[in-house]
């Protein structure tokens, strides 16, 4: 298994598309607190204070979530894209062992990914912080329970991409299927089903419920999406072990 | 020495058979052809020894065993299916590493077989650079890469130049000389008829015959490969 997770990290080390992902998260976790602090006390916006860690530790989530998925999901779709499928399947023919595999490497990504988010939102917020004059607290506020949650997060977008690209096996496709999910269908279904409450128990919801104290609590956002990733990657291990080449 | 063994071969798309109840051994320490017009079962018969497609009826199995079942797979059967299975943006020596990686083969391995294929120069550039010939050397290199026991390579003389195909009749001699076990699937045949010892013929998913190129070639009073191979499969036609 170690093998294989090694030749996974490989293969992401070696291609364009993990470094551009990771370029473009970081990049915006580093400005974002800059482009926050710019806008806080204008307008209808508050001035910053030593609350609004919190929400520079949480603001980059998103994105950069949008960026890992984009990870996993090139990482699983990419091999059937470029027929690269052929000589890992001969490599690893077992594709149990092969996609917990890649479940790990994109996991371990995520995660690496969300503590360099951590330390760029640390050092950022307290410079932009000390510019308005507000005390920097990371031990304050539920700053650490969000810092932790953030690699945590990362990797369980990830693993949500890598899933997603191997049950569809077309990148194309599963961008557009996780687009429509996400800004469409999660929009439409707590309308549709007069349940407004249904969208913080969606993926997305559930993925800001972790960091926040809403409607849902963490715990149990965390248990729905623990859940969602057992599905998808269920289904993605049943298309895998089905498929032919 | 590793045996690879068809029997009762089935594979069925709906009620196309693709391969139909194909039972033969290529010998170890020779070279056997394996020819078919398109269409004919080839490539499918290869995939379902490699695990890639499976069976619908049947058995192929490398030393007893199902592809799949295999330790250290690399090592029992070095396969080209396609010249096109590398990611176009990553170099030659990557695509190398990864595969050597997930089999735990030293990466000094992977220059070696490098230069085996004569692509040393070209390692660090992207595949998406490659010619079809130097990307058939490097599914080549990624064959040899396990420095396997059995070879299986399907159409491995795409793309080469003339160059090429010597190079690649000589090299597929000698692996055979070392014991190993080759089949070669081609529609090459004259090229062919240099390189293997025995032939296995299939038409329309059926194995024709299997034998030693030279009793077939003198049973039926011929020296050409392409005249005995049109006399013993019928045209394929092809859907407009």
């Amino acid at each position: 298994m170690n093998r294989l997770l090694s030749a996974e990290l490989l293969k992401l080390r070696t291609t364009r598309a993990l470094y551009v992902a990771v370029t473009v998260a970081l990049a915006f976790a580093a400005a974002l607190p800059f482009i926050i602090g710019s806008m806080a006390g204008t307008g209808d916006v508050e001035a910053l204070s030593v609350r609004s860690l919190l929400e520079l530790a949480r603001a980059p989530v998103q994105l950069a979530g949008g960026a890992v998925l984009l990870v996993g999901l090139f990482a699983s779709a990419g091999e059937y894209r470029h027929r690269t499928v052929l000589l890992t399947r001969l490599a690893a023919p077992h594709t149990g062992r092969l996609l917990v595999a890649k479940l790990g490497a994109v996991a371990l990504v995520g995660a690496a990914v969300g503590v360099a988010i951590d330390l760029l939102t640390l050092g950022a917020g307290a410079v932009v912080l000390h510019q308005h004059d507000a005390r920097f607290s990371p031990g304050s506020n539920d700053v650490p329970r969000v810092l932790l949650l953030v690699p945590v997060v990362l990797a369980l977008y990830a693993v949500f991409g890598l899933a997603v690209g191997a049950v569809l096996r077309s990148t194309a496709g599963a961008v557009g299927a996780v687009l429509v999910w996400a800004f469409v269908i999660e929009g439409v279904l707590p309308a549709v089903t007069g349940s407004p409450h249904l969208a913080d128990r969606l993926p997305s919801g559930a993925f800001k419920a972790l960091l926040h104290h809403g409607a849902v609590p963490p715990a149990s956002a965390g248990a729905l999406l623990a859940a969602y990733a057992v599905v998808l990657v269920a289904a993605a291990a049943v298309m895998e072990r089905r498929r032919e080449l | 020495m590793t045996r690879l063994q068809f029997t009762g071969l089935t594979k069925r798309y709906g009620h196309v058979t693709a391969v139909d109840d194909l039972t033969f051994s290529p010998a170890p320490g020779r070279v056997t052809g394996f020819v078919g017009n398109n269409g004919a079962g080839k490539s499918t018969s290869i995939r379902m020894l490699l695990g890639l497609t499976r069976p619908t009826a049947g058995t192929a199995t490398v030393d007893g065993s199902p592809y799949a079942d295999l330790p250290d797979p690399l090592r029992a059967v070095g396969a080209l299916v396609d010249p096109n299975v590398f990611h176009p943006g990553r170099s030659g020596r990557n695509a190398l590493r990864v595969l050597g990686r997930a089999a735990d083969i030293p990466a000094a391995r992977v220059d070696e077989v490098l230069g085996l294929v004569d692509l040393s120069d070209a390692a660090g550039r992207r595949v998406g650079g490659y010619s079809l010939g130097m990307r058939q050397r490097l599914a080549l290199a990624a064959a040899l890469l396990g420095d396997p026991a059995a070879l299986v390579l399907d159409e491995p003389a795409n793309g080469l130049d003339p160059h090429g195909v010597h190079w690649l009749r000589q090299l597929i001699r000698s692996l055979a000389a070392e014991g190993r076990t080759v089949l070669v699937s081609s529609h090459l045949l004259a090229e062919l008829a240099q390189t293997a010892d025995d032939v296995a013929v299939l038409d329309r998913g059926r194995l024709v015959t299997h034998q030693p190129m030279a009793d077939l070639l003198a049973a039926a009073g011929s020296t050409s490969l392409e005249d005995v191979f049109l006399e013993l499969t019928s045209p394929v036609r092809e859907s407009s």
